[in-house]
């Protein structure tokens, strides 16, 4: 592949970038909202994807503000693109089963991979008709090397009034919990925006921080008033079947959801001259079927066999977030917080031997500090120091001993910041990112976490998988 | 792959060309470069009452408004349309452009 051959792969870079600086003088962020209502990336965005209030408001009412109101459709119709191209250097190089498993096709290294593309994707962003409108990603995966639906958020609004205020009224259809959230603290568009692909990250996880992403479809509803309170209701069901299957076309569905898994979300918000400040909670139950205890006739097991029946886990999610931004016209400062409690019921899995305990809990604590410095000349500079820190019930069925991934004391405790440099230049549809992220615990431990040394001669400290990532991200 | 690849990415740049030159292609007058630019937010009747004018606290300006026009009116949309004001960030265009946009501010909205 490609991303092997690195001086040919600098050369296409190169020869891109250049190609796409000389062709798009007119900037927008997903530069099909910015042709649809005629404005620059950063009346939406600080530094893309992060919103701001206006940008919140051209969500919510669903992506139909328009300069070509009186028109029912648009022209040109509002398609855009997206590249990403990125490097990756792990503090240690990765061991085999672990490279096996984030790239099976196996064309990634232990280390220093660059990923040439990380991704492309095809977005329809803006307005499909009066009142509907829709941000619908196709991507090309360049690591698993093929196509799927990436984030897809497709909505019916209207604006009414209520009380003399301005109301927004929404329905969403949509296949990853929180992608259709306008705040950057739930778990679709938090910081960061994008990771190393070919590095290791901590075992445990909410359900609703990123679990469902692809693997589901959603509908719902939701109320905005006032620029002041916001509330939606959104049921998923899996995407592996059915009249939700659409919206998973192309990823494999390997966390498999049984029935439907409400999800809600309220959140006050006020904004007053530059500043804005939004506090809010969120949450989803969702029953999920464990992988099943198969084996072939050598008595291997068999990997991504699920059952689709009987008994499930049940994770519970609750989650308060809170987000002050301020927006001058040089200095642009967020600050965004997230605490989350995942109650979790291993009904399924304790019963085939899986887990140690029937019932564990696991909490998700993030914090990150973003400034930006803007000039209309130079464009957009800053960075992000982002903090975040996972821990929980100690199981080790859940967080048994394995190279590289796996945990010595059966804890998914991990935590570690994340050092963002981000710039954005004049012409807004390319931004530069350099992040590297630095564990102090990992899947339980700061030292052999991953297992004995009598068991891995090679056993891993967390610092080992301190990550550094460039990413040059295009919009087209 | 690699030919496809390739042959992707330059659709997606011819395609991006395409646009750009569909977006450069039309007209500017005072009234178009209002109603591209400005009247998201300000409304095309200038009332700052446009479809995006929800998202402000306090809200674009009223351009139909007597208030709005008392002393150094243009030397004031300048500034704004160059370096923003308040929650309105500064807005891409020319002294030209917004010498025709004054224009017709001044002879659509002035009461
Ligand atoms: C993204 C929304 C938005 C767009 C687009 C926009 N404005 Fe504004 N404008 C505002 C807001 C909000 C205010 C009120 C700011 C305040 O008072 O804090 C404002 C205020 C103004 C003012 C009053 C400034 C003052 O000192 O009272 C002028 C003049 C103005 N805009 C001109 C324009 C022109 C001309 C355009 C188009 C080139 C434009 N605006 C485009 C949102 C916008």
């Amino acid at each position: 592949m490609l991303r092997n051959k690195l001086p040919k792969g600098i050369l296409w870079l190169v020869l891109g970038g250049i190609s796409i600086i000389l062709l798009v003088p007119e900037a927008q962020a997903v530069p099909s909202f910015g042709r649809q209502t005629g404005m620059s990336c950063t009346v939406c965005h600080t530094v893309f994807p992060e919103l701001t209030p206006f940008g919140r408001n051209f969500k919510l009412t669903g992506y139909t503000m328009s300069k070509h109101s009186k028109k029912p459709y648009e022209w040109p119709p509002p398609v855009a693109g997206m590249f990403q191209a990125s490097f990756t250097h792990n503090n240690k190089s990765l061991p085999p089963n672990v490279i096996q498993g984030l790239d099976p096709q196996g064309s990634s290294k232990g280390n220093d991979n660059v990923n040439f593309p990380q991704a492309i994707s095809l977005f329809y962003g803006g307005r499909i008709v009066p009142h509907v409108g829709g941000f619908i990603q196709g991507t090309f995966d360049g690591v698993a090397e093929k196509f799927f639906l990436d984030n897809t958020d497709v909505r019916v609004t209207a604006t009414p009034e209520l009380f003399g205020k301005d109301l927004v009224l929404g329905i969403t259809a949509n296949n990853n919990p929180t992608v259709q959230d306008v705040l950057n603290t739930t778990p679709a568009f938090r910081f960061p925006a994008a990771s190393g692909v070919i590095a290791l990250t901590p075992a445990a996880g909410a359900v609703i921080d990123g679990a469902l992403g692809q693997q589901v479809g959603g509908f719902g509803g939701y109320f905005y008033w006032n620029n002041l309170i916001y509330g939606e209701a959104t049921f998923y069901r899996t995407a592996r079947s059915g009249f939700t299957q659409f919206l998973g076309a192309g990823t494999v569905t390997d966390t498999i959801v049984d029935g439907v898994a409400p999800y809600w979300r309220v959140f006050l918000q006020h904004q007053w001259g530059q500043h804005s400040l939004a506090v809010g909670h969120y949450g989803m139950v969702a029953r999920i079927f464990p992988e099943k205890n198969a084996v072939d006739a050598n008595g291997n097991p068999i990997p991504n066999l699920f059952n689709t029946r009987g008994v499930a886990d049940r994770f519970a999610d609750t989650g308060f977030d809170a987000q002050y931004q301020y927006l001058g016209r040089k200095h642009i400062f967020t600050a965004q917080t997230t605490y989350i409690h995942e109650d979790q019921r291993w009904d399924a899995t304790f019963a085939q031997g899986g887990s140690d305990n029937n019932h564990n809990w696991l909490d998700t604590y993030r914090i990150n500090l973003n400034y930006y410095y803007r000039t209309a000349k130079w464009g957009t500079l800053g960075g992000t120091v982002g903090y975040f820190s996972t821990w929980g019930s100690r199981d080790s069925g859940l967080y048994a001993p394995d190279p590289g991934d796996g945990s010595r004391t059966g804890k998914p405790n991990s935590d570690g910041f994340i050092l963002e440099f981000d710039y954005v230049p004049w012409w807004q549809n390319t931004k530069v990112t350099i992040q590297y992220t630095l564990y102090n615990r990992f899947n339980g431990a700061r030292r052999s976490y991953d297992g004995d040394v009598t068991d891995f001669p090679n056993r891993r400290d967390a610092s080992n998988n301190n990550t550094l990532y460039i990413l040059v991200w295009q919009m087209l | 792959m690699k030919n496809f690849l390739r042959i992707g990415l330059l659709i997606i740049i011819g395609g991006a060309a395409m646009l750009t030159w569909a977006g450069l292609a039309g007209a500017d007058s005072g009234q178009d470069l209002f109603n591209d630019k400005c009247a998201l937010c300000h409304g095309n009747d200038g009332k700052g009452n446009g479809p995006g004018a929800a998202a402000f606290n306090p809200g674009p300006a009223d351009f139909t408004a007597p208030q709005f026009w008392q002393g150094d009116v243009k030397n004031k949309i300048i500034n704004t349309v160059k370096n923003g004001k308040g929650a309105m960030v500064p807005v891409e265009a020319s002294n030209s452009e917004i010498q025709a946009i004054i224009g017709y501010m001044e002879k659509t909205f002035k009461p």
